[in-house]
């Protein structure tokens, strides 16, 4: 079920919600909650709902048995099963395709058969963030910086919860336990404020930007032969503004609904297009999966301590999270080395001081790395690069829909020149007006009459 | 979220009032618009002239309208819906019904032919089907106009009852019917004195008076057309990703050779020619080897069950001018006039089942 879709906007969100509110039992409250959230997935395909019931079993179980332990050896073994759960679930349904057509093309260039069958396995969409988000429980059980929940159904309502389930933010279980344990009464004027604010701001930025955008660049990458330079430029940013309105707008959107549950959770996006340098830009893109990768990963691999080895893993394994395929894995090496490469310049002080050609060059670096995630292939991102690289080709005439231009125009205005909808929430001069009510309602309707053509959220494959 | 407690004024209730209050009052707004204009002709509200007209309806009222009922049926998508069946009873002496169906699949068509042989006892003795292969993609949407249109919703009783109210709520709420409301009123306010872009004839034949105005007066630029039509090929072929052929859609092609053969009706089947420009771009998007296996699919089942089976794809096949064409999938007169004479010369030298 989408977001911008008529059955979540006009059935799903509103029974859901009026019912959370409605039941007086906390018990059945959660319980409703996860009965919704298992709607909300299974209505794509109930049966990988399964999936979802064994990740909360298998990770409950095993942080339950962690904290009964005292000793570290039986406290490891159970962790480790509850990882090898996870990430047994996530690489078999995500990665045995390529780990499949890796290994049999290459025992076939040795002249060998095949070793591995060549299934078709359906992706189930959010699998990387359930399974991040449920692996992260049971980490923060064993280095017991969290106390588990002996309330199965809370816990299956934190992995289940609809908001964040299929494209995060990837919230850790302490972010909200106390919300979840102790569920508010009564929804206030702040809630209303905040879901109606977030939500509609998310809808806008997915159905009247990142989908319209969408609309012109999708079929400018379907003929990359035919397109001139500037069309490939215009292509590659119309992209990277996609991906970020269609991402952000999906976390807006997950932002507002927790609000009209009484959930806070993670802030996700921190204006990355902004960023002065490329280790500023991880800092503010999709940081609730940075700050996994960074807490779960980077600093157990030795952190600071084993900058490169651990930064590289962090980052290849950070891309090839987002899909299955190598061309992932590559973007990933492409940041681990832009992140290496400005820790150097940065001992040298060979960073530039002026903010918008910081911004200007760290937001360039980040598009050409989109060249690696958008295209399925290699062959594709190099016919782009060769395109955009094309220097005579850069005078021919170009047709480019001034449409798609406008809208460029105004998705970068509104990313560079004004504070990010958190930041409008923590200004204190500024406060929310039924001014911006009747607007967002108005911007909220024309989105409702765009749902017909909104497409699927980018992340939803990964 | 931190932050939410920074500022005091969020805990007023101005904001989420006025916003509740502006989007339930500007939706409903919409929505009775849209039923009152009716610009699709979807619900049956007569008091403004469509904007563009439900084929479905259309269709059926026009059949139910018939004084001769007919003995030739044209069954197919919009790309048939200019075969004349004037042309048709000139060239086979039979009267003929035009129930080609915009956008439709194979479950579109299999309804029209049992409304019209087994709901209204109509004497086809013939029945002339015109497909494209791309109606066998498992992404092909079902066009929502024929579940606004109530006489076929019963043999669509195996589709999900929530796509029937999707749909209708797709287009309710649609920015497509929005715009065309608001194109209403602006014609019906003097203020666009163009021509409709479609209309029917009592035979049910299909007319274009504003692109065969401009090929009348020669502003008609194909190429516009074509380039215009582009992105749609791309979603269709392309974006969909037709790669493989749907069970669901074969099925229901089975059933209607099926009905045909249940009911002794003949059954001439050709595939829609395309523009030469919409071939090429068909390969270039990789949805060349689909094609070919439902057009392989076409030609095997049809010929298996006694039918008569014509590849007119390529234009060459009919003598057809790449220059008349309205756009990549729709013929001008003089094609299709060419492509019916060679469908049907030789096919109706040897008596079939008479008609009653």
């Amino acid at each position: 079920m989408l977001f911008p879709s008529y059955v979540f906007v006009f059935l799903f969100a509103p029974v859901t919600i009026f019912g959370f509110w409605l039941l007086k039992n906390d018990r059945i409250r959660r319980l409703w909650l996860t009965i919704a959230s298992y709607v909300f997935y299974g209505y794509w395909d109930w049966r990988f709902s399964s999936l979802l019931l064994i990740a909360t079993a298998v990770n409950y179980a095993a942080s339950l048995k962690m904290d009964a332990e005292e000793v570290q050896s039986k406290r490891k073994f159970w962790l480790v099963l509850a990882l090898i759960a996870n990430l047994g679930m996530l690489g078999f349904f995500k990665y045995y395709m390529l780990l499949a057509a890796s290994a049999n093309t290459l025992f076939g260039w040795f002249g060998g058969a095949n070793i591995l069958p060549g299934w078709t396995i359906v992706l189930p969409i959010g699998i990387s963030f359930f399974t991040f988000q449920s692996m992260s429980y049971s980490i923060d059980v064993y280095r017991k910086d969290l106390e588990p929940t002996r309330d199965f159904i809370a816990f299956a309502a934190y992995v289940a919860l609809f908001p964040q389930l299929i494209a995060g933010p990837i919230v850790r279980f302490r972010e909200i336990a106390e919300t979840m344990l102790n569920l508010p009464k009564k929804i206030t004027n702040e809630n209303l404020n905040l879901g109606f604010y977030y939500f509609s701001l998310g809808l806008v930025r997915k159905v009247l930007v990142a989908d319209r955008i969408a609309v012109f660049i999708d079929p400018m990458f379907l003929e990359y032969q035919s397109m001139r330079p500037i069309e490939a430029w215009v292509a590659i940013i119309g992209y990277s503004l996609q991906l970020y309105f269609d991402f952000s707008g999906y976390s807006l959107m997950a932002i507002g609904l927790g609000h009209f549950l009484g959930f806070k959770f993670p802030q996700n996006f921190n204006s990355p297009y902004k960023a002065v340098s490329i280790s500023d830009f991880w800092r503010r893109w999709h940081m609730t999966l940075s700050r996994w990768l960074r807490d779960y990963l980077y600093i157990p691999l030795g952190g600071r301590n084993n900058r490169f080895i651990a930064l590289a893993v962090t980052m290849l394994l950070g891309g090839l999270w987002h899909g299955a395929a190598w061309t992932f894995m590559v973007w990933g090496a492409y940041h681990a080395i832009l992140l290496e490469l400005h820790h150097h310049l940065k001992r040298f002080k060979w960073i530039p001081r002026n903010v918008i050609w910081a911004r200007f060059g760290t937001f360039m670096l980040v598009t050409i790395g989109w060249v690696f995630f958008r295209p399925p292939t290699f062959e594709i991102s190099f016919a782009i690069f060769r395109k955009m690289f094309d220097i005579p080709g850069l005078f021919q005439a170009v047709h480019i829909d001034y449409h798609l231009l406008a809208i460029l125009l105004i998705a970068l205005v509104w990313e560079m020149g004004f504070p990010n909808a958190v930041e409008v929430v923590r200004i204190k001069k500024v406060g929310p007006k039924k001014l911006w009510g009747y607007a967002l309602g108005l911007l909220t309707t024309i989105s409702v009459l765009y749902f017909s053509q909104a497409g699927p959220f980018l992340y939803f494959q990964f | 979220m931190s932050g939410s407690n920074e500022n005091q004024k969020w805990r007023l209730p101005e904001f989420y009032k006025g916003y509740v209050y502006f989007a339930v009052f500007s939706l409903l707004m919409v929505m009775i618009l849209n039923i009152l204009i009716d610009p699709f002709d979807f619900y049956g509200v007569d008091i403004f002239e469509p904007y563009e007209l439900n084929s479905y309806s259309t269709k059926l009222a026009l059949f139910k309208a018939l004084d001769t009922p007919p003995e030739i049926l044209i069954l197919g998508s919009s790309r048939v819906e200019k075969v004349d069946p004037a042309l048709v009873e000139e060239i086979t002496g039979k009267p003929c019904f035009n129930w080609g169906l915009t956008g439709a699949d194979t479950a579109s068509m299999l309804a029209a032919l049992k409304l019209a042989v087994e709901e209204f006892d109509a004497p086809v003795g013939t029945v002339i089907l015109g497909v494209d292969p791309n109606v066998f993609c498992p992404y092909f949407k079902m066009n929502s106009q024929v579940l606004l249109a109530p006489a076929y919703s019963k043999y669509f009783l195996d589709y999900p009852v929530y796509t029937a109210v999707s749909g209708s709520l797709n287009k309710l709420f649609s920015m497509e019917q929005f715009k065309s409301s608001l194109m209403v009123i602006r014609r019906d306010a003097g203020f666009d004195d163009s021509l409709p872009y479609r209309e029917y004839l009592a035979n049910g034949v299909v007319i274009y008076p504003y692109r065969e105005a401009m090929v009348a007066n020669e502003t008609f630029n194909l190429d516009d057309f074509l380039d215009w039509h582009i992105p749609t090929w791309v979603e269709t072929y392309g974006t969909a990703g037709f790669t493989e052929l749907s069970n669901e859609r074969k099925a229901r092609w089975l059933e209607i050779l099926e009905t045909c053969s249940a009911h002794g009706i003949k059954f001439i089947v050709y595939t829609t020619p395309n523009h030469p420009r919409l071939s090429m771009k068909i390969e270039e998007l990789g949805a060349g080897p689909a094609n070919d296996a439902g057009r392989a699919f076409l030609e095997e089942t049809v010929i298996e069950n006694g039918g008569v089976f014509k590849d007119f794809t390529d234009i060459e096949s009919f003598g057809g001018d790449p220059d008349n064409f309205y756009d990549g999938i729709h013929l001008q007169r003089n094609n299709i006039a060419l492509m019916t004479r060679a469908l049907l010369e030789n096919e109706f030298q040897e008596p079939y089942r008479e008609s009653g």
